[in-house]
């Protein structure tokens, strides 16, 4: 197992240079010139020049692939041309509320595509099979942000039943006392229940928005995943032996389908994590999305090179946890050798 | 007195195709019967319908399947309620990769003998004894991929014991072995069900394989038996022409072309 994930931990390291060199070298090799757009365009080609040199932006490509690197291990990843703040700082601020939203969001798509994938393939073919496709159908069709107008118009609009789209909290409220920037940890830890409450009903929309599109993909897994084990040796080992069906679909196919839903949820969390630009921006949620969404507007490179960056080791991260816990599941992985 | 009576069985995939039509035999407690034939032939539908698991799309159309005089025909579970166990093809496959084969066993114990975990565990390892596993103790904790082919057909062995069979069904038990395997394992099966009088239906593709074990022999070609009796009398003197055919083959392979 130790060798195991020192390969795991090796390989998440190269990916993670490799992922540093190409979000350095598409930017660059991008048009845009991100020292006139910090001067708008009334600047003077003198004064552009000058804070090119500034920048460093006329140094040899090696040059700067090496000031910029030595920037990484210091945790600067420059300044943001169209704030002037540091775009570690631009993004890292607004990390913790794109964490909040999609780990709320794989929350609801688990609750709701683990059960009824698994109801639709203890019964392949029968009527409750066919709705929980349906629902898949329909889950996996729908536009997040018509379904997020959709709620935003159904539950806040017309029946009141949550706030609208104005953010985390309710405008003027105070968050609470920052630990992890999750607000409704954070006001957990402070014993602040109302608040937990507020900023859990502020979470909701969004949250159901990415989370239904995503439990489509995750029912449609665990359903083929489950259904493939149908017919593999040990289950007709297990219904040959007369273990009783439930037990044989827990322990005995889920067990198994496990490692392919287990891939598959890290790719719903991968892009619960970078897809959900549209839907902060529709809910005014002040997530990392929305920085990359102004960034673009504004021709800010070096903070969408950093978005990327940050989305990117998150992905990274997140295989890593994948691959990991593959091994606790898997004694093939975990013990290793073969001996067919 | 029969333990198994099969009659007039008929296998089918509905509008599609006749797996097995009309099939009747039947096995003495003790005996052990052959059932041969060519891949395709329906032999291991007939084990799998006795066991009542058949594939999905896969029915009994028509005939019965009697236990000592009792239709057992639509008895769901029926391993457990009549002490039926199986032993497959690819004994590694067969066992659940995610799970120790002590506890594979231990499990079997539990269900068919209603004994409690740390008993049942024990159980196991003395079953691992009893099908020849030496250090039986640590092979218990080992994981089906950690063992070989034979000692896997070996664990799945220890499994049918756990059921205490009345009849066991062993679909092509060695055909997937090592040849030196086979003879141990068949050996076994043999030593074992004879020690506890149980019936066996060794299906099989391999009739140097039923000359050696079976006393009765049934021949199925295309769904249909064509054949059956004394394994001497019909390897010795086949009346069928499928059967001569068989024959004729498993000669040619023995003495080369």
């Amino acid at each position: 197992m130790l060798r195991y994930v020192l390969r795991r931990l090796l390989i998440s390291a190269v990916t993670v240079i490799g992922l540093v060199l190409v979000t350095f070298l598409v930017v660059r090799v991008l048009p845009g010139d991100s020292a006139a757009a910090r001067l708008g365009p009334e600047a003077s080609q003198a004064d552009i020049e000058t804070l090119r040199t500034q920048l460093g932006l006329d140094d040899p490509l090696p040059r700067q692939l090496l000031d910029y690197s030595t920037g990484l291990l210091h945790g600067d990843m420059g300044p943001a041309v169209s704030t002037g703040r540091p775009v570690s700082d631009e993004l890292l601020d607004r990390l913790p509320a794109t964490i909040e939203l999609a780990v709320a969001g794989l929350v609801i798509a688990l609750l709701l595509g683990f059960p009824l994938g698994l109801l639709a393939a203890a019964r392949p073919g029968r009527p409750s099979d066919a709705l929980a496709r349906l629902f898949a159908v329909l889950g996996s069709s729908m536009a997040p942000i018509w379904l997020g107008l959709l709620l935003i118009f159904g539950l806040y609009s017309t029946w009141q039943l949550f706030p609208g789209p104005v953010g985390r909290l309710p405008i003027g409220t105070p968050p609470p006392p920052e630990v992890t920037g999750l607000y409704v940890v954070d006001s957990l830890l402070a014993g602040d229940f109302a608040l937990a409450g507020q900023s859990m009903q502020f979470l909701f929309l969004p949250a159901l928005t990415l989370g239904l599109g995503a439990s489509a993909a995750v029912l449609k897994m665990v359903r083929s995943a489950v259904l493939q084990t149908a017919d593999s040796g040990f289950v007709r080992t297990a219904r040959a032996y007369g273990v009783p069906g439930r037990e044989v679909l827990l322990r005995d196919q889920l067990r198994n389908a496990m490692l392919q839903v287990l891939t598959a949820i890290g790719l719903v969390f991968g892009f619960l994590l970078g897809g959900n630009i549209i839907v902060e921006r529709l809910f005014n949620w002040p997530g990392m999305g929305r920085v990359a969404y102004d960034a673009l507007g504004s021709n800010d490179l070096g903070l969408l090179q950093g978005y990327a960056l940050i989305i990117g080791t998150l992905y990274i991260l997140l295989n890593l946890v994948v691959d990991l816990v593959y091994g606790l599941i898997d004694p093939r992985v975990r013990l290793g050798g073969s001996s067919s | 007195m029969t333990r198994l009576a099969v009659e007039n069985l008929r296998v089918e995939v509905p509008g599609r195709a006749t797996i097995l039509d009309d099939v009747s035999f039947d096995i003495a407690p003790g005996e052990i019967v052959g059932l041969v034939g060519e891949s395709g032939s329906g032999k291991s539908m007939t084990s799998l319908a006795v066991m009542g698991i058949l594939p999905r799309g896969v029915v009994q159309t028509a005939g019965r399947i009697l236990v000592d005089g009792t239709d057992v025909t639509s008895v769901a579970r029926r391993s457990v309620a009549h002490r039926f166990a199986m032993i497959f093809q690819n004994p590694r496959d067969s066992l659940n990769p995610l799970m120790r084969v002590g506890d594979q066993v231990a499990r079997m114990v539990s269900l068919h003998q209603g004994k409690e975990r740390r008993a049942a565990r024990a159980a196991a390892v003395d079953l691992l004894e009893q099908v020849r596993i030496v250090e039986p103790a640590q092979a218990a904790r080992k994981y089906p991929h950690q063992l070989s082919g034979g000692m896997c057909q070996r664990v799945m062995i220890a499994m049918a014991l756990a059921c205490r069979p009345q009849l066991l069904l062993a679909d092509e038990p060695t055909t997937a072995l090592d040849v030196t395997v086979q003879a141990q394992i068949l050996d076994l099966v043999v030593a074992l069900t004879e020690e506890i009088q149980c019936s066996v239906l060794l299906v099989t593709h391999d009739l140097g394989v039923v000359a050696e074990t079976c006393d009765r022999v049934n021949v199925l070609n295309q769904g249909r038996l064509v054949e059956t009796g004394e394994t001497h009398d019909v390897l010795s003197n086949p009346t069928h022409e499928y059967t001569r055919y068989l024959l004729d083959s498993a000669r040619e392979l023995e003495v080369g072309p």
